[in-house]
C-alpha cells in the first residue's frame, strides 16, 4: 500500500505533537473525500448515506485524537483511514445480514483491530456474501497502476480526490500547497494540474487498450 | 441544506460527544447557557465555515504552559475570538469540576428564575 506521502507525514507529525488545529486539515482533506468514495463503493448495499458519514466521521475523529494508532511506514494515511472505514462497514454489513445491527455511536466495529501489533492491517477478515459483492481486487489493481503512473505522492493524492468525485477547489489547493493564493489563482492552478493528470490517464488508457 | 453542510453538521455532532474535541466544550456551554448555534457563533464572532473548523479542533489542555499560545493559534486558524474560546473552556471546566448533577440543577434553577422574571 506504500508509505505516507510528505504531506501525510507532516500532518501526522502535527497530530502526534498535539497541534490542535491539525484536525482542521485532517477533516478538510479526508472526511468528504472518504464519504464520497465509500458511497460509490458501498452505495448498492448500504443505502443510508448518513450511516456512511457517521462511520467515516468516527474514523477521522478517532485518528485525530489517537494518531499513535497509525504507522506511517506501513501505509499511506489515506489508505489507513480507508481501510479502517472499510473494516467498520464490513462489520456493519456482516451484522446486518445476521440480523444484528451493531452500529453504535461510539466504537463501531469491534472486530477490526488496529492495535500496535497489527498496525494498519485488518486482522480479522469478513466472509460475508453481501460484502463479497464488493471486491477489492479491482481497486488494488488500479491503486498499483496509479502508483506506477504517478510516482509523486502529491499527484496520487490529486488522483484520489478526482476518483472520489471531489469538485471543490479547497482539498486540491491543500494538497498543492497553494492555499495562500487567491481563489481565482487556486482554481487556475488546480485546473492545470487536473488537466495534466487527466492527460496522463487518457494516454495510459489508450496504451493499455 | 446541501450535502456537504449536512455532513459537516454530522461531524460536529459526533465531535460534541468526544471530550478530545472543542465541539464537546461548545455543546456543553450552549446547554448550560441555554443558547443556540446562531448565538454561539455570534459570541465567537465566526462564520459557519469557521464554526465547523473550530468544532473539529482538538481541545487544548487548560494546564498547558503554552495554553494561551495554543488558543491564539486556534483563534487565528478559525478567525475566532481567543477570549471567547477561553471563556467557553474555563466555564465548562469549572462546571465539570462541580459535577454533572449539580450543573443540571443549577441550569434548571437559572432557567426557572429567568422564566419567572419573564412572566413578571
Amino acid at each position: 500500500m506504500g508509505s505516507a506521502s510528505y504531506r501525510e507525514l507532516s500532518l501526522h507529525q502535527r497530530l502526534m505533537a498535539r497541534d490542535e488545529t491539525a484536525t482542521i486539515e485532517l477533516s478538510g482533506l479526508y472526511y468528504f473525500q472518504l464519504i464520497e468514495q465509500v458511497i460509490k463503493k458501498y452505495g448498492r448495499v448500504l443505502t443510508d448515506e448518513d450511516t456512511i458519514a457517521s462511520i467515516v466521521g468516527d474514523v477521522i475523529l478517532d485518528y485525530g485524537a489517537n494518531p499513535h494508532k497509525y504507522n506511517p511506514d506501513k501505509s499511506s494515511l489515506y489508505g489507513y483511514l480507508k481501510m479502517a472505514v472499510d473494516g467498520d462497514i464490513k462489520n456493519l454489513l456482516k451484522g446486518q445480514t445476521k440480523g444484528k445491527r451493531r452500529l453504535k455511536s461510539k466504537n463501531i466495529g469491534g472486530s477490526v483491530e488496529l492495535d500496535s501489533l497489527f498496525r494498519n492491517s485488518i486482522v480479522r477478515e469478513v466472509n460475508d456474501p453481501a460484502t463479497n459483492l464488493i471486491t477489492t481486487e479491482d481497486e488494488e489493481r488500479s491503486t498499483r497502476a496509479i502508483e506506477a503512473l504517478f510516482p509523486d505522492p502529491a499527484d496520487r493524492e490529486l488522483v484520489n480526490l478526482m476518483r472520489s468525485g471531489t469538485r471543490e477547489t479547497e482539498p486540491y489547493a491543500i494538497v498543492l500547497e497553494i492555499t495562500h493564493l487567491s481563489i481565482i489563482d487556486q482554481r487556475k492552478k488546480v485546473k492545470q494540474h487536473k488537466d495534466r493528470i487527466k492527460k496522463k490517464l487518457y494516454r495510459f488508457q489508450s496504451q493499455s487498450s | 441544506m446541501n450535502k456537504r453542510t449536512h455532513y459537516k453538521e454530522l461531524l460536529i455532532k459526533k465531535a460534541s460527544l468526544n471530550r478530545e474535541y472543542l465541539a464537546s466544550y461548545i455543546e456543553r456551554y450552549m446547554q448550560f447557557e441555554n443558547i443556540d448555534k446562531e448565538n454561539i457563533k455570534l459570541l465567537l464572532g465566526c462564520s459557519e465555515d469557521n464554526y465547523f473548523k473550530l468544532c473539529v479542533c482538538l481541545a487544548p489542555e487548560l494546564e498547558a504552559e503554552d495554553f494561551k499560545e495554543r488558543i491564539d493559534k486556534i483563534a487565528a486558524a478559525t478567525s475566532t475570538s481567543s477570549l471567547s474560546i477561553i471563556r467557553i473552556l474555563k466555564r465548562v471546566d469549572m462546571l465539570q469540576s462541580i459535577g454533572d448533577s449539580d450543573v443540571m440543577l443549577m441550569a434548571a434553577r437559572m432557567k426557572e428564575s429567568k422564566n419567572e422574571r419573564d412572566d413578571e
